[in-house]
């Protein structure tokens, strides 16, 4: 795993070589004649110790030659350590490592947790005294739980506190959690050993913009999965019928990632009921939706879950996906109008309340409000906000409105002759895409207006139009806009034909934000009047409302905002929670977020009380691994790879290597002083 | 001169069988290339009168000469030549060492015989005696027919063991050599050199001429090893590992001053000392006793 290995391997038969001096030795040695002699009394002085003496400075000369052949073959071979582990070249200075254990739920497919634990405990052994010990385990969350104190006593039993959690993997969160911990280190070798079952799903955790610091390096360990079976439930979808609340379809997908074709009970439980089964045959490697039709639903909030029933499963937990029915048919929009009027034509949102708050079909409701008046409604009620030409809004709503965007809010902001845009920049800095330059392009002839140019159709929120047929993006002319300047390049989604941003997109916390550079009425633009508009504000709303899940639907480990009534009430907030097991909590401070096992918790605000949903990751479910040299050059940034030693470095390759490899350079100077110290003896030595 | 000089080599005389041959060989080679009989000039001569003085043997009193001038002369003559000469022979260990196909314990032998077959021709008294840290034998000193036979013989089977531990051996010598004479000391002199000049000075003592001839083998001169080399006491049981390179210095530093001490000490108490390397050939051991010989007039 570690270990010297050599870039010109064949010198190392020059090793031979060392045979000539030895030879030489042995064959031009002196050996000493036996000779009777009379004159002895002149010889008694002491020559024993002389030529005892001569005999240790031959044996020393032949050493350092044997050594200079040696040292001379190991140089030409360009020894390099395939692992910076060992550092130094004397390879006997203290270490910083980290070793991060995965725990997410995938690592319970049949022993591999505990074969990551034994791996752990091979690298730990490993450690020498003065080594600095950090041992994590992660899946979303990192926890470390064993480390080096003054001694090596803190990592006594460390086995015993590793625990599978019920979460999925986060390798971005967890390498950031071990390269703080050896930033901080000031110990020159810096190792992250990191062990897990490295499934394909997880690489999406990672940032393709993020990689490591150099001088970090990476130990990939792969638990190794030769063949796996898994069921999971992946979705649940409720389908209700218009203006029908008790009466809906329910449709779930199941996804078989094994490699054998299984026959599944598939159950549809409603308040702890059993209400409907399928029996279900699906093929490996398949996904199939199974549909639960005319399902009666209770009155009032209610919960229920999908439950697959079969043996000889390993990972069970991703078995069940619960779900919280809800009475409300219609998600609803909370809409900041920043210049009504009176004449509804000449009002901001005239259009946009229209293409929304369409009858019976709508599955989004509009409700408006103003700056002044938004302090009073809670924005977790609500699936998205909509500023349209707000110059500004307070503090405390501003707060709010971060939060509830990071907690995974979705936020439209449109402009208009109100905002200004230094006012704008500060006001939104967290939230905005891009800062405003400067106030507007102004076309007092409509035939030199601008269109929409340059469209990102591979974003979700175009892709419909790229298609034939679908409406034209360019149809629209835009008389006037706000130049703006993207925070990065990736966040334009659609240009106007001079090159500015017209849509543009961040993603803050879990939520997403939409910035619409021009208004939603037709004062700057007359595309609330072209066919693109209806379906270009669903597609918005969809992208930043309809993919969250909200606080009704959470993963494990994600984390349920109770602060969504007004601030200066937080502190009467009357709050209590209760798990899945039963257990309550009276949770303190702003969140909850000790959702570590799946089910459905009651949440009680006020009197009030409210249902979350919470799953596992159902992208855990797919054991199908990486190769861990891919996640290797994402991480560290490099595009060449040792793939065979399962042992890698982050540094950047030329720099890395090319200090890798400067011990020949001490290996010849080692040569240079042997021959050196080699004549200077030899010219004292009687031959 | 160079075809006799050839046969004075010491590799050569080592493949001459019989110590007598090798003996005749150098002396004669030897004589022949000095152009000299030597079979003349050895008589009792007359060398001069002297006044009678009491306590004179009355048997040297040249009655011819009273007679014309009625006063006692005497009449004195040059010594007749039965001089007494010993020939002192280390044969301790170290002198079975040798380098060049020759042992430091045959060139002794072979200028022990040499010198004591010249002394023997010149009707002359020869001795042998031979020591390690003992006395192992002693042939004393004759001048009779078959005596440097005996003398010859002995050289040629003798062998060298033991250490070195001359003090002893010298003194013990010294003590049981009451006549003056002639002492020639044949050793590689691998001892403490004070012990050496001790012993020495007790032949000077009892009134000995002493000749020392120091013998060398070339590689102990000049230490010459270069590969590493495990040296083995020839007279113990230590030896050494050592690189010649790194101990040669040492080695000429310790052997320059035993022998400067040697040849200094020797000097003080006239001792002729020479060095002898057993690469040399044996008439430069005659030339010197002849040298000495006639330095003693």
């Amino acid at each position: 795993m570690f270990g010297m290995t050599f870039l010109n391997s064949l010198f190392l038969w020059g090793l031979a070589a060392v045979s000539v001096p030895i030879l030489i030795h042995f064959i031009k040695r002196n050996r000493a004649v036996k000779l009777p002699f009379a004159a002895m009394r002149f010889l008694k002085v002491d020559p024993a110790k002389r030529f005892k003496s001569q005999k240790l400075k031959q044996l020393l000369l032949l050493l350092m030659r044997i050594a200079a052949f040696a040292f001379l073959a190991f140089a030409f071979a360009r020894p390099f350590f395939s692992n910076v582990e060992t550092g130094s070249f004397w390879g006997d200075e203290s270490r910083a490592f980290v070793v991060l254990v995965d725990n997410s739920f995938s690592m319970g497919y049949e022993n591999n947790f505990q074969k990551a634990i034994t791996k752990a405990k091979e690298i730990v052994s490993s450690a020498r005294p003065g080594d600095q010990v950090t041992i994590m385990q992660f899946s979303e969350t990192t926890k470390a739980i064993a480390e080096t104190g003054d001694n090596f006593s803190g990592l006594s039993n460390f086995e015993d506190r590793f625990s599978l959690s019920k979460q999925s993997t986060n390798y971005l969160n967890a390498i950031q959690a071990a390269e703080a911990v050896l930033l901080e280190s000031q110990f020159e070798s810096k190792t992250i050993h990191l062990i897990s079952d490295f499934q394909k799903s997880a690489r999406e955790s990672l940032n393709p913009h993020w990689t490591i610091q150099s001088g970090i390096n990476l130990n990939f360990v792969p638990i190794e999965i030769s063949e796996f079976s898994n069921i999971a439930v992946v979705d649940v979808h409720i389908s209700r019928e218009h203006n029908s609340a008790q009466t809906g379809d329910v449709l779930t997908r199941i996804k078989n990632y094994g490699n054998d074709k299984k026959r599944v009970n598939v159950v549809l439980n409603i308040n702890n009921k059993k209400i409907a089964q399928r029996n279900v045959a699906i093929s490996a490697d398949e996904e199939q939706i199974v549909q639960f039709k005319r399902v009666r639903f209770p009155k009032g909030n209610a919960s229920g879950n999908i439950e697959l029933a079969f043996e000889n499963e390993s990972i069970t937990i991703d078995n069940r996906h619960f779900f919280v029915l809800e009475n409300k048919t219609k998600a609803q929009l909370l809409a900041v109008n920043g210049e009504p009027h009176k004449d509804a034509t000449q009002d901001e949102l005239f259009f946009l309340e229209r293409a929304i708050n369409l009858p019976d079909l709508a599955k989004y409701s509009l409700i408006k409000t103003s700056p002044k008046k938004v302090r009073k409604y809670d924005f977790s009620n609500y699936r998205a906000v909509i500023l349209v030409n707000v110059k500004n809004l307070d503090r405390e709503t501003l707060q709010r409105l971060t939060y509830y965007v990071r907690a995974g809010g979705g936020l439209i902001l449109a402009l208009g002759d109100n905002v200004n845009p230094r006012t704008f920049n500060r006001f939104f800095r967290d939230l905005t895409p891009a800062s405003l330059t400067e106030p507007a392009f102004k076309s007092v002839n409509r035939e030199t207006s601008a269109i929409l140019a340059e469209v990102d159709f591979q974003h979700s929120i175009f892709r419909l139009f790229a298609g034939p047929g679908q409406s034209d993006p360019s149809s629209a002319q835009f008389y006037q806009y706000f130049k703006a300047e993207p925070l990065t390049p990736e966040s334009a989604l659609a240009f106007f034909d001079d090159g500015n941003p017209a849509i543009l997109e961040r993603k803050v916390g879990t939520g997403k934000v939409i910035l619409f550079t021009s208004s939603l009425d037709t004062e700057w633009n007359n595309l609330p009047v072209k066919a693109i508009f209806l379906p270009l504000i669903y597609q918005i709303l969809d992208y930043v409302a309809s993919e969250r899940k909200g606080q009704k639907s959470l993963l494990v480990g994600d984390s349920v905002p109770l602060r969504n009534a007004q601030l200066n009430q937080l502190n009467d907030l009357d709050c209590a929670v209760k798990y899945p097991s039963g257990k309550k909590v009276e949770p303190e401070g702003d969140i909850f977020d000790d959702t570590s096992e799946p089910g459905i918790y009651e949440i009680r605000k006020n009197s009030k009380t409210s249902y979350v949903a919470v799953n596992v990751d159902p992208r855990e479910s797919d054991l199908t691994p990486i190769p861990p040299d891919e996640l290797h050059d994402l991480v560290a940034g490099v595009s060449e790879t040792n793939i065979q030693s399962a042992s890698f470095s982050s540094a950047k390759p030329d720099e890395q290597q090319e200090k890798n490899q400067k011990i020949w350079r001490f290996v010849i100077l080692g040569v240079i002083l042997l021959l050196i110290g080699e004549t200077w003896l030899a010219n004292r030595t009687y031959r | 001169m160079s075809n006799q000089i050839r046969f004075l080599d010491p590799n050569i005389l080592s493949k001459i069988s019989g110590m007598e041959l090798r003996a005749r060989t150098v002396v004669e080679g030897f004589i022949y290339g000095l152009h000299r009989s030597p079979y003349r000039g050895f008589s009792v001569e007359f060398a001069e009168y002297r006044e009678y003085t009491p306590g004179d043997d009355i048997r040297h009193i040249d009655w011819k000469v009273y007679a014309r001038s009625d006063r006692y002369y005497l009449k004195e003559f040059e010594e007749e030549t039965n001089l007494n000469c010993h020939i002192l022979l280390d044969t301790s260990a170290s002198m079975n060492y040798g380098s060049n196909g020759i042992s430091k314990l045959e060139y002794a032998s072979y200028l022990a015989a040499s010198l004591g077959y010249m002394i023997f021709q010149q009707r002359d008294g020869v001795g042998l005696i031979t020591y390690d840290n003992q006395i192992n034998q002693i042939i004393r000193s004759r001048n009779k027919k078959g005596h440097m036979l005996s003398i010859l013989r002995y050289l040629e089977k003798i062998e060298a063991a033991n250490e070195s531990e001359m003090s002893m051996p010298l003194h013990q010598i010294a003590e049981t050599l009451n006549k003056k004479g002639l002492i020639i000391l044949i050793s590689d002199l691998l001892d403490d050199p004070a012990a050496v000049l001790r012993g020495l000075q007790h032949f000077r003592f009892k009134g000995h001429d002493v000749i020392l001839f120091h013998v060398m083998d070339e590689t102990e001169l000049t230490f010459p090893f270069k590969n590493a080399t495990k040296f083995i006491d020839m007279e113990g049981d230590s030896q050494f590992m050592a690189i010649p390179a790194l101990v040669r210095d040492n080695y000429m530093k310790k052997l320059r001053a035993h022998m400067s001490w040697l040849k200094r000490g020797c000097g003080r108490i006239h001792v002729d000392y020479h060095l002898l390397k057993t690469s040399k050939p044996l008439d430069f051991a005659l030339f010197s006793y002849l040298n000495h010989r006639s330095r003693k007039g």
